[in-house]
């Protein structure tokens, strides 16, 4: 990951009175800001120098540090984690869109304020934090209610005892105020840090990494024959009105712009993760939600989360309608997330086919691994630091060989998809797999060594590897026409309902009729666990919706295109 | 990541993924074939993931270029892509999908759906702009299948043309009109994919030799009243009726050898029918409609359909190939022969279903938006005016018909008349009914002459064409109608299959008010409804 950005701020000693307060960047809809300069001459000049101070990080990341070492990283994480549990359930923050932009309805406490980065500006929501006369506040959980920010800075205890005896209420009151500034100061400070980095790193790697768009231009020139095609693309497309070659041809684009949504979500989510909206087209509004915790976890082990999502949010990448025809996910983590750690390759869901694929062509069976490393444990959670950090370069090994096959900008992954995304598509519904490109293109570079016997030798007695003892077995069984039988065989079994959608309802509602081709393979890839939850999920789905919940509703309409469930659940209106 | 709790937010990140093991994708199919231990295969875990991985190419081997088996180098061979091995219908699959999927979500019949597609700012735009871009690749991939599905039924691309077309050197250049290519959907600038010709050899050679000729030219008109019927997406009893005009210019072509006199039958081997303008008068530029002799064949019976009106994106673009079993021998057998009336005159205003999408179909429409207000009255304070007002008639002739009479007497009202009137009569409205059939069709109902509408009539009846009315101390009288009655005040007819009331207001002898009412019965004369006169 490129990190040139300095996530970590000194502590800023604020002595002039003239640069507090607010300026237009953090406002509250009513005006009600907290006036500083006033608040300064209310409060002894030594208290106010004291607490005026904005913390190095803001108040969850106390005693959390950005560790470059993979073992103190996972401990600090599980750490982290452990104590998610105080976090708030999800949110949005009103806005009023009958005004331009957007904007709080009159009267709001909620925090917007605007950022730019890259020349362009973007709008920052704070869904849970509140601003008015009396200072600046949180809502973390029903537990604790709306907290002043100041009882939530590591130092207030120390404030309290040192300088309320000495003040009055009324002063003491204005001490919080200053105090939830500073921590408002630090947080934002963070958030604004995160999102910088996560555009730095997604840019790194599209840009310059992959050489887009270049890349794919002189791609396309070559398969065009058009030498001169970079120079039309610019062009109107005779018949289609409005639109350029570049844009009939899918040239995506990959600017600071491209990137960067309209707004961004900040929220204390439990979900230690983002969302992107996932319908998008060019010209519509785009919008990103990340959630703290997912942002902590970005500080903490260098996770791209924001960059993930800024992927998500590019519509040139994974706009809509194509975002139906290839996994959006899996694209993203091959994008963006190629420099995860350890514990991210062995577990998490988006890595599935890549876990699965790196085990059939270069043998490493993560899972094996996973169990080596996090042995099954009554009461505790067994882990093992040896083979954890042993594991940590065998997985680096494996992530650079990733890295080139992905962003090779002459022939990688994504260069070859982007290149011709209709020939990609194509292929993924012909094999009702969204995530054919991947497989395909591995199966054309990389011999396979999932088959391994340690005791079969040559005749010199060593061990044969992996790769001839595969190739050889395979060889055997496609002269006998067993390997083209087999092909002929799935094909029937391919786009048919599954066992998975017959044991969830017997495939009256989740069969073949209404599930289209293609799906992601990575489903097939989870283990029994992971399939329990997911029909959880599932059916809670569509419980929700036949409550009425029209999210649940929409996303089950849009995931069978509109000849689903809901039909079969006879549902009024959606 | 980690997850607490299983909130909403969760599962809208999960549900797709749970939601895509509905359905098999091939890499589980073949790994469920390949190591079910009561199948043929019994393969191991690691066994089936390498040879699912290597079925892979044998699943779909016309995607790929694999290695010579006859080559001395096969070992060094590696399977590579082949560049031409998918299908132009594999790509034009994907993209109707894609076009399917934004019909659907650019569509308001699902009022929940078109919510969310408005609740993000220019989503919807963004949607018609990539609808608008789905059908412009759409039209190219189509463009090539109805190329081949038409070469296949007249026969190659005469081989002149197919020499002369830098076209289609350029878009097929290895000859594989059937692959999918980049190029396909490249708008080059210099060549366009549409300037491939649809043509065929005989076509050609007469239109060399000056011996096409078109012996027959005719326009068919049709108008409809009623229609196209417009339906409110919201409420299924609510709809309106449009008139729709349609006409078609027929030109029929033959080919005539000089010097022999006339050929020897007059079947038609060319046709091209073009759509007629609003006016019916212009036709469009570009015909709707071609129809071609078959390879071998002497009667006309395939046929290349564009659905796209003038202006329209696709317009001048062969949408669809069809060829009957029946055949085209004159111009006005389109007319009278139904299958092909639908299929090469109807359909060219309104195409069928299935591969086309109809952005124009009322679902596409926003529908208005319902006012929302609020509205408190007491019961007795709104009064509403039902009549429609200006100078009406009974809008068909109807003196002819068969006529009767009928008397309709005033109640007694003991509060307003001397009680010692009260075996005494009195006349409220005479009646005259015209029937069709034994349908009623038109009441008249009139007033009384001064004379007449007093209560002292001591008898009266209405029989055959005349009315007998006997006042107290006078003879009794008979005649017509018009003898007794003053003027028509009010009269009833049924039209369309709804009655409606003329009411003469002011007895100036001009109807000036118009309503719809229920069948009219005894009990329903304008004297005695609650809106009567």
């Amino acid at each position: 990951m490129n990190l040139k950005t300095s996530v970590l701020r000194g502590m800023v000693l604020l002595s002039a009175v003239a640069t507090l307060g607010f300026s237009g960047a953090v406002y509250a809809a009513s005006g009600d800001d907290i006036n500083l300069a006033a608040v300064a001459k209310r409060l002894p000049e030594k208290v106010f120098n004291d607490v005026s101070q904005i913390p190095e990080k803001p108040h969850f990341l106390s005693g959390y540090e950005r560790k470059t070492d993979p073992w103190e990283s996972l401990l600090q994480s599980r750490r982290f984690y452990s104590t998610s549990g105080l976090l708030s359930d999800e949110g949005t923050p009103l806005v009023d869109k009958s005004q331009e932009g957007y904007q709080p309805p009159e009267g709001s406490t909620a925090i917007f304020e605007d950022m730019l980065i890259a020349g362009e500006e973007v709008r920052i929501a704070y869904s849970h934090h509140h601003v008015n006369q009396d200072g600046m506040f949180t809502f973390w959980s029903y537990k604790e209610g709306e907290l002043n920010l100041a009882e939530l800075s590591p130092r207030y205890e120390w404030v309290r005892s040192t300088y309320a005896p000495q003040l009055t209420f009324s002063q003491w009151q204005d001490v919080k105020r200053v105090m939830g500034w500073a921590e408002f100061q630090a947080t934002h400070m963070f958030v604004k840090d995160m999102v910088r980095e996560g555009l730095e790193h997604v840019l790194y790697i599209t840009n310059e990494k992959m050489q887009l768009p270049k890349s794919i231009i002189q791609r396309q020139a070559e398969l065009l024959g058009d030498l001169n095609y970079e120079n039309r693309l610019d062009e109107p497309v005779a018949g289609l009105p409005g639109f350029t070659v570049r844009e009939k041809m899918l040239v995506p684009r990959v600017r600071p712009k491209d990137f960067l949504p309209d707004l961004f979500i900040i929220s204390p989510l439990a979900f230690s993760g983002g969302f992107t909206n996932a319908w998008a087209t060019p010209e519509s509004e785009s919008v990103i939600a990340l959630s703290m915790s997912g942002l902590a976890a970005q500080y903490m082990s260098y996770f791209s989360l924001t960059a993930h999502e800024l992927v998500h949010s590019n519509r040139h990448l994974q706009g809509t309608p194509m975002d139906n025809y290839f996994d959006v996910e899996l694209w993203a983590t091959l994008t963006t997330d190629m420099e995860g750690g350890v514990r991210w390759f062995l577990f998490h869901p988006y890595v599935g086919v890549v876990r699965d694929l790196v085990k059939t062509y270069w043998g490493y069976d993560a899972q094996n691994v996973a169990e080596n490393i996090f042995p099954p444990a009554f009461a505790v959670s067994d882990v093992r630091k040896e083979e954890f950090l042993r594991h940590h370069e065998k997985v680096n090994e494996i992530k650079a060989e990733l890295q080139k096959f992905i962003r090779d900008p002459k022939d990688g992954l994504m260069v070859q998809f982007y290149s011709d995304p209709y020939y990609w598509t194509a292929v993924n519904k012909k094999y009702c797999d969204t995530a054919m490109p991947f497989r395909l293109l591995m199966e054309l570079k990389y011999e396979k060594a999932t088959i391994f016997d340690p005791k079969k030798k040559d005749e010199s007695g060593n061990t044969i590897p992996a790769v001839q003892q595969t190739k050889r077995w395979l060889q055997s069984e496609t002269d006998a026409g067993n390997i083209k039988d087999l092909a002929e065989k799935s094909m029937d079994f391919t786009g048919e309902p599954s066992k998975f959608a017959e044991d969830l309802d017997e495939g009256k509602m989740f069969g073949g009729q209404f599930s289209k081709c293609p799906v992601h393979s990575r489903f097939f890839l989870m283990n029994e666990e992971e399939r329990t939850r997911a029909k959880q999920i599932v059916n809670r789905l569509v419980e929700r919706a036949k409550e009425g919940n029209q999210k649940a509703a929409l996303l089950l309409r849009k995931i069978f295109r509109g000849s689903g469930p809901l039909q079969a659940l006879d549902f009024p209106t959606y | 990541m980690k997850r607490t709790t299983m909130r909403l937010s969760t599962i809208l990140a999960l549900a797709p993924l749970a939601l895509a093991g509905c359905v098999n994708p091939f890499s589980a199919a073949c790994k469920e074939v390949a190591a079910d231990p009561h199948g043929n295969f019994k393969y191991t875990e690691d066994q089936a993931a390498a040879a699912c991985a290597e079925a892979q190419k044998y699943a779909h081997p016309e995607l790929f270029k694999y290695p010579d088996e006859e080559s001395e180098e096969k070992e060094k061979q590696t399977w590579q892509l082949d560049p031409q091995g998918l299908k132009a219908e594999d790509a034009e699959a994907v993209l109707l999908g894609i076009a399917q999927d934004l019909d659907e979500a650019l569509s308001y019949e699902n009022e929940a759906l078109a919510d969310a597609v408005d609740m993000y700012d220019g989503f919807r735009e963004g949607l018609e702009r990539q609808e608008r871009l789905a059908h412009a690749q759409l039209d190219d991939l189509a463009f090539v299948r109805v190329w081949n599905e038409f070469t296949e039924k007249v026969g190659r691309l005469p081989e002149s043309v197919r020499k002369n077309s830098d076209e289609f050197s350029y878009f097929f250049p290895n000859s594989n009109t059937k692959s999918y290519s980049l190029r396909l959907l490249y708008p080059h600038g210099e060549y366009e994919l549409t300037g491939i010709p649809f043509t065929v050899q005989y076509l050609e050679q007469a239109k060399e030799a000056g011996v096409l000729e078109r012996v027959t030219t005719m326009d068919y008109v049709t108008s409809q009243k009623f229609g196209e019927k417009e339906q409110s997406l919201r409420d299924p009893n609510e709809f309106s009726w449009q008139p729709v005009r349609r006409g078609w210019r027929i030109d029929g072509y033959k080919i005539i050898a000089s010097d022999n006199g006339g050929p020897a039958e007059n079947h038609i081997e060319y046709v091209e029918i073009y759509r007629l303008k609003d006016n019916l008068v212009d036709s469009e530029g570009e015909p709707a409609v071609r129809g071609f002799l078959p390879t071998g064949g002497s009667n006309i019976n395939v046929f290349l359909i564009d659905y796209d009106r003038e202006g329209a994106q696709g317009y001048g673009v062969p949408d669809r190939v069809w060829q009957t079993g029946f055949t085209l021998d004159t111009a006005p057998e389109l007319i009278s022969l139904g299958g092909l009336r639908k299929r090469l005159l109807d359909e060219t205003y309104e195409p069928p279903t299935g591969r086309t999408i109809n952005t124009e179909r009322p679902e596409r429409q926003k529908p208005a938006e319902e006012p929302i207000y609020i509205s408190i009255n007491q019961v007795g304070d709104v009064e509403i005016e039902m009549w429609e007002k200006g100078s009406f008639s009974v809008p068909f002739e109807y003196d002819s018909l068969s006529k009767g009479l009928k008397i309709e007497w005033a109640p007694f009202d003991p509060s307003k008349e001397p009680e010692k009137l009260e075996d005494m009569k009195k006349v409220d409205f005479f009646t005259r009914s015209f029937r069709k059939t034994s349908d009623k069709v038109v009441a008249e109902y009139w007033v009384p002459k001064e004379d007449y509408s007093q209560r002292d009539i001591v008898e009266g009846s209405a029989y055959g064409g005349t009315i007998n009315l006997l006042r107290k101390g006078d003879l009794e009288r008979k005649g017509e109608i018009e003898y007794f009655g003053k003027h028509i005040k009010a009269i009833d007819y049924r039209f369309g299959g709804k009655w409606f009331r003329l009411l003469d207001e002011d007895s100036d002898g001009e109807f000036e008010k118009k309503r719809e009412i229920a069948e009219p019965s005894s009990g329903s004369s304008p004297s005695r409804s609650r809106s009567g006169v």
